[in-house]
């Protein structure tokens, strides 16, 4: 455990201590800001009917930061030590993979939670203009962080299985991007099938991100969704440790 | 200390190790010599657990690296080619860091990182960022990183690349001080640096072992390769009959140079100054004698030979 903590600690600094952590930040700050602005400029004067959080899952903005914050962040995780030689001396180490591996993800997916944190504090910012305190309640709140932890920790996962592969960030951010954004087109193969009644239609909206988010926005915690996200990482995350425990 | 066992690494269509077995006891400096692209790497890496072998076994202090790399990880302290550090931490920092990956923590880690820093002479800039220090300073933090859990076996790739002569000087005073408590194995292609600092010398050659002795029989070897060189005026038959007939002589050429003069070379059997002998035994016949020389032959020449018939050999089959 003091291995891992000291691997942990060192991964988070270097987010917190290096340039790169804080372009992602602005990043993400200013997508926030604009998905705040588009928020705004489109219920202003106007009734809302659904939650909060609803409204800033529609704007383009909040699936930018999924997208685009995830490559960011994972890209140097493993492909920046392979390429300056400190993987070498770090492997060398009495340190197992899953440590290096457990150390680097969930110093990733915590840096990525502290991105969100302006967003939330925007809305509870928001909030407090609303007079029907149901737009944005505990659960609603929670929801949506869980749903945006949980694809996080899906899109993360696969940010560091592309880093593992190659010694190049540029590529391994390049891998990410792609393997996301394949699967996040995958939830519009359901708009395109013929049949919306056959096993295909169900497949395929049982991997849309956009009805999971849809749910997980609305406070519903809906078990599949839950197991979807948790098998697909630990998927991702086991292949990038045996390729990890195999190609030392 | 070290024991390998007919090591073998293979890549897709080439072989960087061929067979490699040797072994190094306990408080020797083992020196890695070889050309570029011999295997001294590669099989650092594999002795450091960082690289699976395709065959063979080694046995670092005493475990197996196969069945407990992580033991084996316990007792040895790498610096790996090119000496990688975390550029953007201050040496104290870094060591502490790295100490933390080894199990080590609080009192004893301070205490430990002190005296390593006080061993490498890095206290004056142990709050120094490392990105911002000259090479030299660079590679004592490296070493530093390899001593500080006191391992069994320290383990050097190309330690002195890149440093000036002067660092070169006190890099490899440190190098020596730290066999009295370790077995050091260290990988070079600078033959001086393996000639003054190492007891135990291991030539490699395209992923072949060419040599595995001890200084003082390396020293034989290169001993056995002096040539002693005479130039007489004498009959050839009786010349060629008495040179056979010395005991010390391991083998002749002799050559016709005109008017009389016969260019002798010979070597040594055991290394021995041929001179004296020769000198009276020329006085004794009542030849005349215009030249006796005797070369000197260094690690370099043996290194040549070597290296030389390693190549010959390799290319033969092809």
């Amino acid at each position: 455990m003091r291995v891992f903590l000291t691997l942990f600690k060192r991964e988070v600094g270097l987010f917190l201590s290096t340039l790169s952590g804080y372009v992602i930040l602005s990043m993400v700050l200013f997508l926030i800001g604009m998905s705040l602005l588009t928020v705004i400029l489109a219920y202003n004067g106007r009734a809302m009917d659904a939650p909060l959080t609803e409204a800033f899952y529609s704007t383009p903005f909040f699936w930018f930061i999924l997208l685009l914050a995830c490559p960011a962040i994972t890209m140097r995780s493993f492909a920046h030590e392979k390429s300056t030689g400190t993987y070498e001396s770090l492997m060398t180490t009495p340190v197992t993979p899953l440590q290096v591996l457990g150390s680097k993800f969930m110093s990733c997916w915590l840096f990525y939670g502290l991105l969100w944190v302006p967003l939330w504090l925007m809305m509870i910012w928001l909030g407090r203009f609303f007079n029907d305190p149901g737009y944005l309640d505990a659960g609603i709140i929670a929801g949506t962080s869980l749903g945006v932890m949980l694809v996080g920790a899906l899109f993360l996962s696969m940010g560091c299985l592309a880093s593992v592969l190659t010694q190049s960030q540029l590529i391994a951010a390049m891998i990410a991007l792609t393997l996301e954004m394949a699967l996040f087109m995958l939830s519009f193969v359901i708009y395109l099938l013929p049949d919306q009644s056959g096993w295909q239609a169900a497949l395929f909206e049982h991997i849309s991100l956009f009805n999971h988010m849809s749910d997980f926005v609305r406070g519903i915690v809906d078990g599949r969704h839950l197991t979807f996200y948790l098998c697909a990482t630990a998927l991702s995350l086991f292949a990038t440790w045996r390729w990890v425990e195999s190609h030392k | 200390m070290i024991q390998v066992e007919h090591l073998t690494k293979r890549y897709a269509g080439h072989t960087a190790l061929n067979d490699l077995s040797f072994s190094v006891e306990k408080g020797r400096i083992a020196g890695f010599l070889g050309p570029n692209g011999a295997g001294k790497s590669t099989t650092m890496r594999i002795l450091s657990t960082f690289m699976p072998a395709t065959s063979g076994r080694v046995v670092m202090a005493g475990y197996d690296i196969l069945r407990k790399p992580l033991e084996v990880r316990r007792r040895i302290g790498y610096m790996p080619e090119n000496n990688p550090l975390h550029l953007d931490m201050r040496v104290a920092e870094y060591l502490r860091f790295r100490g933390g990956l080894r199990g080590m923590s609080g009192q004893a880690l301070q205490k430990r990182t002190e005296e390593v820093l006080e061993q490498c002479d890095l206290k004056e800039v142990s709050k120094k960022i490392i990105g911002q220090m000259s090479k030299g300073y660079r590679q004592r933090v490296g070493v530093a990183d390899a001593i500080l859990h006191g391992p069994e076996v320290i383990m050097l790739d190309e330690p002195t690349i890149g440093l000036d002569p002067h660092q070169v000087r006190l890099f490899r005073h440190m190098i020596a001080s730290l066999a009295q408590n370790h077995t050091v194995l260290l990988s070079t292609h600078i033959l001086s640096e393996v000639e003054i600092l190492c007891d135990h010398i291991l030539i490699l050659q395209g992923g072949r072992l060419l040599a595995n002795d001890t200084r003082e029989e390396i020293q034989k070897r290169v001993g056995s390769m002096t040539q002693c060189l005479a130039e007489i005026q004498a009959p050839w038959e009786p010349l060629s009959e008495t040179l056979r007939s010395m005991d010390s002589v391991a083998d002749f050429d002799i050559q016709d140079l005109g008017e009389g003069f016969l260019r002798c070379k010979m070597h040594s059997k055991d290394g021995n100054d041929l001179r004296p002998m020769l000198f009276e035994m020329i006085k004794q016949k009542g030849w005349s004698l215009r030249e006796l020389t005797q070369d000197q032959p260094s690690l370099e020449d043996l290194f040549v030979q070597l290296t030389h018939v390693g190549r010959v050999n390799r290319e033969e089959p092809s």
